[in-house]
């Protein structure tokens, strides 16, 4: 969308956008020859609209964080799904190397993965064995 | 005379085209190391589109190739399932989110893998007030979700990345325009009521530019566990290659049914890698022979 003065035959410019606190934007243009403002005020089906094609009015800060939108748009979403990076990945140790090699080739991918998690999730540095067990004990809890 | 729309130049300022110009560029960053991008369509459901997808990258992965799989099936997501890839914890840096790890080393991206319980389905957040009117827009959302798996997944060097489509004549060419390199897989069974939509998929995916890499025929007859012959899973079935020479696609195989493969997919185990050699992981591998960039 956008505007003109027509006295002026200018287009308008963008000089701030309210927060959509209440559903509806607030943008507020001004002729750069008259300084005639104007205000442009969504409801909330046009506020809903221009937000799921995740972008922003005035535009982005390009700070936006992976999958943002679909993440401020997703009602529930699963707690243990999403983590911050918090470093290193942790180790094998020869045991658990030992012990992944006895699972088909296919599967080791996985079952590194899900091993990583599990340490992960308890700040652990290293995988044994005996992680591999509890893994095995409480999959959906990696 | 009031000037209009075209012009005037830019937009004044809302900045809107300028940033779905940037999602754009930042995809097309995102995905210009992946050699080959395959989109499995049907139009119709209940094909075994995500059971495809899924022993292709599963296939392709185990030839050592790089894969990459995304279910883009937002509704129906059954793909981390299949290749065993459900639960995993997905790491965020500030380069995006890395993927989770199914069979053979497949990455794989799905909202499946977001959602909070096996029985939550996918349901947008809506301002106050607009709860019963989320069809207007949930089109978009889905769109917005799609562009966001595939852009802020880390893939990295892919030899190929396979996308599970949802049932849907248009999507397609929806998903072609994000993706103009975007190349197409056709699947169908040997039914009437299939191809009847199948064909109208396929003229729509083609319509809109895409290259079509082929048509495979899913459940093309019935596997029988002990004396190993196959015979018809559908009545008068229609042949799949008829079909293929009317659309002017290569036909890239039949693959008969296995309850085996069901079983398969709902262990998360791709049928591909557990059977090696039955006679539907060999048609299977044969078709992944065939896409294989």
């Amino acid at each position: 969308m956008k505007f003109l003065c027509i006295p002026c035959d200018k287009p308008l410019k963008l000089q701030e956008v309210g927060d959509p606190g209440a559903g509806s934007f607030s943008l507020a243009y001004r002729c750069p020859s008259c300084g005639h403002q104007i205000a442009m005020l969504t409801n909330a089906g046009e506020t809903q609209l221009v937000q799921s094609l995740g972008v922003h009015l005035g535009g982005g800060d390009g700070s936006a964080q992976p999958l943002s939108a679909l993440r401020s748009s997703l009602q529930r979403v699963r707690p243990e799904a999403l983590a911050e990076d918090d470093g290193p990945e942790p180790t094998w140790n020869e045991a658990a190397e030992a012990r992944l090699a006895q699972h088909p080739r296919y599967v080791q991918p996985v079952i590194r993965k899900t091993c990583t998690d599990y340490a992960r999730k308890r700040g652990l540095r290293q995988i044994t064995p005996e992680m591999m067990d509890a893994v095995q004990r409480a999959p959906s809890e990696s | 005379m009031v000037k209009t729309y075209t012009d005037i130049s830019g937009d004044g300022g809302s900045d809107v085209l300028e940033q779905v110009v940037a999602q754009r560029e930042r995809l097309a960053a995102r995905l210009a190391d992946v050699k080959r991008i395959v989109a499995v369509l049907s139009g119709k459901g209940g094909v075994g589109k995500s059971a495809l997808t899924a022993n292709l990258a599963a296939a392709l992965a185990n030839r050592g190739l790089r894969v990459g799989a995304l279910d883009a099936d937002l509704s129906g997501p059954t793909l981390a399932q299949m290749i065993g890839a459900r639960s995993q914890t997905l790491r965020l840096s500030s380069d995006g989110v890395e993927p989770a790890i199914g069979a053979a080393g497949v990455m794989v991206m799905s909202i499946d893998l977001l959602l909070e319980t096996d029985d939550t389905p996918v349901d947008w957040r809506s301002l106050e007030g607009l709860a019963e009117d989320t069809f207007v827009w949930r089109g978009t959302m889905e769109t917005t979700a799609v562009r966001e798996f595939l852009t802020d997944t880390i893939w990295g060097e892919l030899d190929i990345l396979l996308i599970d489509l949802p049932p849907g004549v248009e999507r397609f060419s929806t998903l072609a325009r994000l993706i103009p390199k975007l190349e197409g897989l056709a699947v169908t069974i040997p039914s009437a009521a299939s191809h009847l939509v199948v064909r109208r998929a396929v003229r729509a995916a083609q319509a809109s530019g895409g290259t079509l890499l082929g048509l495979v025929e899913n459940m093309a007859g019935y596997l029988c566990s002990n004396c190993w012959e196959v015979g018809p899973l559908f009545a008068r079935q229609p042949e799949g290659e008829n079909l293929a020479a009317e659309l002017g696609l290569p036909f890239l195989g039949s693959i008969p049914f296995d309850p085996r493969l069901t079983r398969a997919c709902n262990d998360g185990q791709p049928f591909v890698l557990t059977h090696p050699g039955s006679p539907s992981a060999s048609a299977l591998e044969k078709i992944a022979e065939r896409i294989s960039p």
